[in-house]
């Protein structure tokens, strides 16, 4: 059941994970942080979604026949590439039936996110990779399948995002910034969308079209009608689609710009939550 | 298709079972000298007219409280502590540690020294789970908590939660926490956790002004002393506490063998310029941890 959903608008524009270690812009986050909690949305631990120049998500091919073998050749090649920064990140890999998955976050990064919770008197965070969260959203709203393809569409004002699943897994993502500072989705914008999303469905043998494209936040949905022709059926990504929900919850859902497609990273932070409790 | 449930905290960060009951051997032999050097000061063992006064010592409570003679000061006059060669570590080239520019007042009086041990809570308390638990890392805060995390085989389990009970007997309230990784797991993980009381200051030392990096090369300078090495540091936070004061926190992890962890922890929490705030082991690498700590200090005008 949906039992609380808020969103606080901040004063400005942070760029984060950077902006987390200066103590102007933490204490803002942890004042919307205790704001959240003031208006219901209350939780033992609450998870961060983890992007940009704190984390990154690296593919690779699996060991035949092998979980154990496969990560430990995995964080084997982690520790070759992260080098003497090794210790400087927490590692996890993540098994597909196709490939494997190296997921680092900078230790860093994680340790300041708990400065916020303690500044903002909030349990202990838990972390995730916004794309993850993203698939973990599909899941939980109850739209995925584990036949064709699927491809999240998220769009913010400063970056977009696109996550491609097969078969039910996820696959690859692509993360670009925008070459512009307009707030709008221009033509060069969607330009731009259609190139990544060309780039991750092109699989060498021509570009196809992806089975499914699920709309993840309000500018996501604007532009959905420019996607046409990448994609069999484009539907926004409601992860609360088959949920029960309480009056007020459903009430401030609906007054919100984007709706649950606007609440997708949170919404599938939080189904990963429920489903570690 | 299942929810993705990758682990990205530094607590839960798994290692190979060798390493982890190699871990857990030298923790074990650490605790050991912990308990050795409580007693007879080993790792100030460098000559013998202070192993004479240290011979003298030995018949004081080493728990007394502050007031108390007992120095525990990180004596780093001519420590000499050998590394392993396995790891390409040298011999520890002993420097002491520059002190800060003193243009506050310390919370802590310099002259008094007080054998402060809350850092070494989770090790002492891991002496009283069973010795068949493999334990990864052990955490502890200077509020008094403590953090234990280790894998347990099933069968060990009800001596660990009769271990557990007993730690609650004695007032620590302890929790304990099983849990299985990845769904496919053998061996759960576990985590003891609790609160056993603490000695620590309960304000960090006073500043009125400080460089930069003077906490960072505070603490480094005591591992470096220390001898520990592949060191790696986190930006300091800054928190302001009142108007005009703001708590800035450093911290930093280093690797090394027990000896040189317990060096480091016993020159932190007798330093007089910062206040030790966290005191993290985990094992690595064979007979090697990574020690994670921070220090703070007040930044501020007045010495309320």
């Amino acid at each position: 059941m949906l039992s609380a959903c808020a969103r606080v608008s901040l004063p400005g524009s942070l760029q984060l994970p950077e902006q987390l270690a200066e103590d102007e812009e933490r204490s803002t986050l942890a004042a919307a942080l205790r704001q959240l909690a003031a208006a219901g949305v209350e939780c033992q631990r609450p998870y961060f979604g983890l992007g940009g120049t704190s984390s990154f998500v690296k593919r690779r091919f699996l060991v035949p026949d092998s979980r154990a073998e496969t990560r430990d050749q995995l964080l084997w090649e982690a520790r070759q590439a992260l080098e003497e920064d090794y210790d400087d990140f927490v590692l996890d890999v993540l098994q597909t039936s196709r490939y494997g998955f190296v997921v680092a976050a900078r230790r860093e990064v994680l340790e300041l996110y708990g400065v916020l919770c303690r500044q903002a008197k909030i349990g202990k965070p838990g972390f995730d990779m916004i794309p993850f969260a993203l698939v973990n959203a599909l899941e939980g709203g109850g739209a995925a399948t584990d036949e064709g393809s699927d491809l999240i569409v998220q769009l913010a004002d400063t970056q977009g995002r696109v996550v491609l699943m097969r078969d039910g897994e996820f696959e690859a993502e692509a993360v670009w910034e925008w070459e512009d500072e307009s707030t709008l989705m221009t033509a060069d914008r969607i330009d731009l969308l259609r190139s990544y999303v060309e780039g991750l469905l092109d699989t060498g043998q021509g570009t196809e079209s992806a089975d499914r494209v699920w709309l993840a936040s309000a500018a996501a949905q604007d532009a959905g009608e420019h996607l046409a022709g990448l994609g069999r059926s484009i539907s926004p990504l409601d992860p609360f689609a088959r949920m029960s929900r309480r009056t007020r919850a459903d009430e401030a859902l609906e007054q919100m710009p984007g709706g649950g497609p606007a609440l997708a990273v949170a919404a599938g932070l939080a189904f990963r939550g429920l489903a570690d409790a | 298709m299942a929810m993705i449930r990758v682990e990205l905290e530094s607590e839960r960060r798994r290692l190979p079972l060798y390493l982890a009951i190699s871990g857990i051997a030298a923790i074990v032999v650490a605790v050991v000298l912990y308990g050795i050097d409580r007693q007879v000061g080993l790792l100030r063992i460098v000559d013998l007219q202070q192993l004479r006064n240290l011979y003298v010592q030995d018949q004081v409570d080493t728990n007394q409280r502050p007031g108390a003679t007992i120095r525990e000061e990180p004596s780093a006059a001519a420590v000499v502590v050998d590394s392993p060669s396995s790891v390409g570590m040298t011999q520890a080239a002993i420097v002491t540690p520059s002190p800060l520019p003193v243009v506050g007042t310390a919370g802590t009086p310099s002259s008094v020294a007080v054998p402060i041990s809350w850092w070494k809570s989770a090790q002492r308390l891991r002496q009283r789970l069973s010795s068949k638990i493999t334990v990864t890392r052990q955490q502890n805060l200077a509020d008094g908590t403590f953090q234990i995390t280790g894998r347990a085989e099933a069968e060990h389990h009800e001596s660990l939660r009769q271990d557990v009970a007993a730690l609650r007997s004695q007032g620590l309230r302890p929790t304990l926490t099983f849990w299985r990784e990845g769904g496919e797991a053998a061996v759960a993980t576990f985590i003891v956790s609790g609160q056993a009381g603490s000695d620590a200051p309960q304000r960090p030392p006073l500043r009125a002004s400080m460089p930069v990096d003077a906490l960072l090369q505070l603490a480094q300078g005591h591992a470096r002393a220390a001898g520990l090495v592949r060191m790696a540091s986190t930006r300091p936070t800054h928190e302001q506490v009142s108007a005009g004061n703001t708590r800035v926190e450093q911290g930093m992890s280093a690797v090394g063998n027990p000896r040189q962890i317990a060096m480091f922890g016993t020159a932190l929490a007798a330093e007089s310029q910062a206040r030790l705030t966290r005191f993290d082991i985990a094992a690595v690498e064979r007979g090697l941890f990574r020690v994670t700590a921070s220090i703070d200090v007040l930044l501020g005008k007045e010495n309320r």
